[in-house]
């Protein structure tokens, strides 16, 4: 402990030398705006922004280009909260109870929980990351395609807490998002699938594509319609700060949602999206008013925003401790500490201890910075509210089409989202939940690819699961999440399933 | 509204600033920022190709103008190629990494384009195959591996990061070839990435890797997974200088994976000039020897007739084994 103390001050010192304070700012500021404006991710701009970091010591870089990775999983929810339009995949489900806090005049609380939520889970994510980050990677690496199938369908078996008052509509929304990610390239064969020989669609559909286009376009055109019935109100904000009430009844959510997040993002797998559609599951669940989550709970606002969080340092584990970047933006601080001439290894904490502390260190200071950025801003997206709808539409359109478009630059991915749009206002108009589409086209993938190589490896056998008790417990809770509420809520609430 | 809209503005001059951030100008081609496409996710080997490239390029001050690495992932290269071949057919102002992924494409017939379809400009560097198994494996050396595969052909399983057909699948199918073992007892589980091979490999879950010497570098450096064999015909330096050839065992298989880069179909013959002198210069910095050191990268330069004809003899081999292997009718 002293030693980890020892180096923490160690790694604060380099934090704290002016230049990497700065470099820490431009990060959390980039990655805030970065996470605010939908489309463009956090590993698109991170790579945007590798340039700046040429020439550069490699803490510099490092603290740089994570600042943006953490500092996006802050931003992603305002836009969700405010417009109903996430800003990066992770905070789809911070839509569910956060629009609905804003349309009741909540707008103010929902996006200071989220900063607050965010800060402490980050906090507690890097501290952890600190202190269990060597025997926590060797829990990831007990995790193979076995596992993470097992992983999957637990992440999965989630729909049915997203599914309002339908669990079939729920299901049919999660099996249209699985199809959804068969399309493009398999990779067990390498077989083109659904592409209809479109080269754009060999990649598969792009998911910001399809929650801009099946959230944004959807709720502007169902919001028009229900403005012209004169039926659209958005209640008056009535306080734009937090209450002590407000933060007493979320700090359970948040604390968990940050030990959940962090465990969840050390695994394989869509880690920060996984973790914040199962911290919701968890405080639905164990709350004892359910039905209150989907109409404006703040707790479904406070879990996930902290569990996406504490899941973006667990995501780094692999990477510091054993030199795998396992996601997509790991792989970018991977390809960044590369050109720094720094070879991320299982020996990085020892061969580069100014890289590894450094970044722990500004972590912290990082987190503390996007504290104080975020919480004034709450005011300023606020008064976002107030612009009248006929001018609010057509922007949120606007910003939401260039969103779109800076993901790959094409013009398919509009017409895409386009589509998704009209079929998402249908959706919505048949009560079908639309987070479901989004879990199953991210989790779809790697469900199907995990089992395909499973069977690789076994040669065929489905013993494989039986042998791995990682796998079998997993499928045992995934039962739990779908089972036992039809159990427990019977006569309670009404039957979740429609007669 | 005003505020959110200063803020978007802020944002974008930001993340666009990270593209204008250099200054140049002088008089000759390139005359334009230029454009380094790296056809897949950053991190990967293309990415890397870009980011080196244009790094030394510019530490050394060859290329005055701004370069922009571009990711544009999809389909193995593909996608890009669709864009350059289709769109950007006479654009100057563009290269694209390109290896021999798209010559092993082009023999399963899985890319509709080739590279008589575009411009190859340059080969740089190559990375030797390479097999691995975990630092705790029963598998001291590569000649226990291949006598246990010998009795129990589908009993190994390899983790790589190609598609069935691709480079790493080939790669066991040659040496399954050069030991007389039945291809249709192979077992190769194919991975997203290099990093999700080694994760499988580290955790237990597949007996070996094979990949690219590059690939495992840092962790055959540290221990951590214990380098069987190179798939080479010359001896590595460095890291790789006590990791013996597989042909040493009497499994006569070398592969090779080079990187560089092609141009627009349309570019002017002054300018292809211009690249090949200019990364002709690149390979002989002492910053480049720096960046083949680190990445385990064995030098390798080819332009013009040279590189066609290395080309033509690599997609020719390939077609071949992909024919005796069964990939393609």
């Amino acid at each position: 402990m002293i030693e980890i103390m020892n180096h923490l001050g160690y790694g604060l010192q380099i934090a704290l030398a002016p230049i990497n304070l700065l470099y820490a700012f431009i990060g959390c500021l980039v990655g805030t705006l970065i996470g605010v404006l939908p489309g463009i991710g956090p590993a698109g701009g991170m790579a945007l922004l590798i340039p700046l970091t040429y020439g550069k010591e490699p803490a510099s870089a490092i603290i740089l280009l994570a600042g943006i990775y953490y500092g996006a999983m802050y931003g992603g929810s305002t836009t969700s909260i405010l417009l109903n339009v996430p800003g990066e995949a992770a905070s789809v489900v911070t839509t569910l109870d956060g629009y609905q806090m804003a349309r009741k005049g909540r707008a103010g609380p929902a996006l200071s929980i989220a900063a607050i939520g965010s800060f402490i889970a980050g906090t507690i994510g890097v501290a952890l990351l600190m202190m269990l980050g060597p025997p926590m990677a060797k829990v990831a690496l007990q995790f193979g395609p076995a596992e993470t199938f097992a992983l999957m369908v637990f992440g999965l078996s989630t729909v049915t807490s997203l599914a309002g008052k339908s669990v079939r509509k729920g299901l049919v929304a999660s099996t249209f998002g699985l199809m959804l990610a068969t399309v493009g390239s398999d990779l067990p064969t390498g077989i083109l699938r659904f592409t209809f020989d479109i080269p754009k669609l060999m990649e598969g559909v792009d998911i910001i594509v399809v929650a801009i286009g099946l959230f944004a376009v959807s709720e502007i055109l169902s919001s028009a319609e229900e403005m012209r019935a004169g039926e659209f109100v958005v209640e008056k904000v009535d306080r734009i700060w937090l209450s002590l009430q407000d933060f007493r009844r979320s700090v359970g959510a948040i604390l968990r949602g940050s030990f959940l997040g962090f465990l969840i993002g050390v695994l394989p797998g869509a880690a920060h999206v996984t973790a914040s559609f199962l911290s919701y599951t968890l405080e639905k669940r164990l709350s004892k008013e359910p039905e209150r989550f989907g109409q404006g709970e703040i707790r479904g606002v406070a879990a996930p925003e902290s569990a996406n969080n504490s899941a973006a340092c667990g995501a780094l584990i692999p990477l510091l401790t054993m030199g795998l970047p396992a996601s997509a933006v790991t792989a970018v601080l991977y390809g960044a500490l590369l050109m720094t001439g720094v070879r991320p290894s299982p020996f990085l904490f020892q061969k580069h201890p100014d890289v590894a502390w450094g970044l722990i260190g500004s972590m912290y200071i990082g987190n503390a910075m996007l504290l104080i950025l975020n919480l004034p801003l709450v005011a300023v997206w606020v008064k976002i509210l107030k612009t009248p709808p006929r001018w609010l539409f057509p922007i949120v359109l606007a910003i939401s089409f260039v969103g779109v478009y800076s993901v790959n630059r094409s013009a398919l991915d509009l017409l895409l989202a386009t589509i998704l749009g009209v079929l998402g206002y249908c959706m919505r108009r048949l009560d079908y939940p639309l987070a479901p589409v989004i879990l199953g086209l991210v989790l779809g993938d790697l469900l199907e690819q995990a089992l395909r190589q499973t069977l690789m490896i076994s040669g065929g056998s489905l013993e494989i699961f039986w042998r791995s008790p990682i796998a079998m417990t997993l499928f045992v809770l995934a039962a739990a999440v779908v089972a036992l509420p039809q159990v427990l809520y019977r006569g309670k609430v009404k039957p979740a399933v429609e007669s | 509204m005003r505020l959110f809209g200063r803020f978007l503005l802020a944002g974008l001059v930001l993340v666009g600033g990270g593209l204008l951030f250099n200054d140049a100008s002088q008089a000759g081609y390139p005359d334009k920022p230029v454009e380094f496409i790296a056809p897949a996710n950053p991190g990967g080997g293309w990415d890397l190709t870009c980011r080196m490239s244009a790094q030394v390029l510019k530490e050394a001050g060859l290329v005055t103008q701004p370069i922009v690495v571009v990711n544009k992932p999809g389909g193995f290269g593909v996608v890009a190629m669709t864009d350059i071949t289709r769109n950007r057919a006479k654009d100057q102002n563009v290269l694209v990494a390109f290896s021999a992924v798209l010559t092993t494409q082009m023999a399963i017939k899985k890319n509709p384009f080739t590279y008589k379809d575009v411009t190859p400009v340059a080969a740089l560097f190559v990375d030797y195959g390479a097999i691995a198994v975990r630092k705790d494996s029963k598998y001291a050396s590569f000649k226990d591996l291949v006598e246990d595969w010998k009795k129990q052909p589908g009993g190994i399983s390899f983790a790589g990061s190609s598609p069935p057909g691709g480079l790493d699948h080939i790669r066991i199918a040659m040496m399954a070839k050069a030991l007389g073992l039945p291809l249709k007892d192979l077992r190769y589980v194919a991975f997203q990435g290099g990093a999700d091979a080694l994760a499988a490999l580290l955790g237990g879950h597949v007996t070996a890797f094979v990949g690219e010497a590059g690939e495992i570098a840092g962790h055959a450096e540290s221990g951590t997974i214990r380098p069987l064999a190179i798939l080479s015909d010359r001896k590595l330096t460095g890291i790789f200088e006590k990791v013996p050839m597989a042909k040493e065992f009497g499994v006569n298989v070398s592969s090779a994976n080079w990187r560089g880069f092609y141009a627009a179909p349309e570019i002017k013959k002054e300018n292809l000039k211009f690249w090949e002198e200019t990364f002709g210069k690149m390979v002989k910095t002492k910053q480049w020897a720096d960046v083949l050191e680190k990445q385990a990268w064995v030098d390798l330069f080819l332009t013009g007739d040279k590189l066609q004809k290395f080309l033509d003899d690599e997609l020719a081999m390939y077609q071949n084994l992909a024919k005796e292997l069964g990939l393609v009718q």
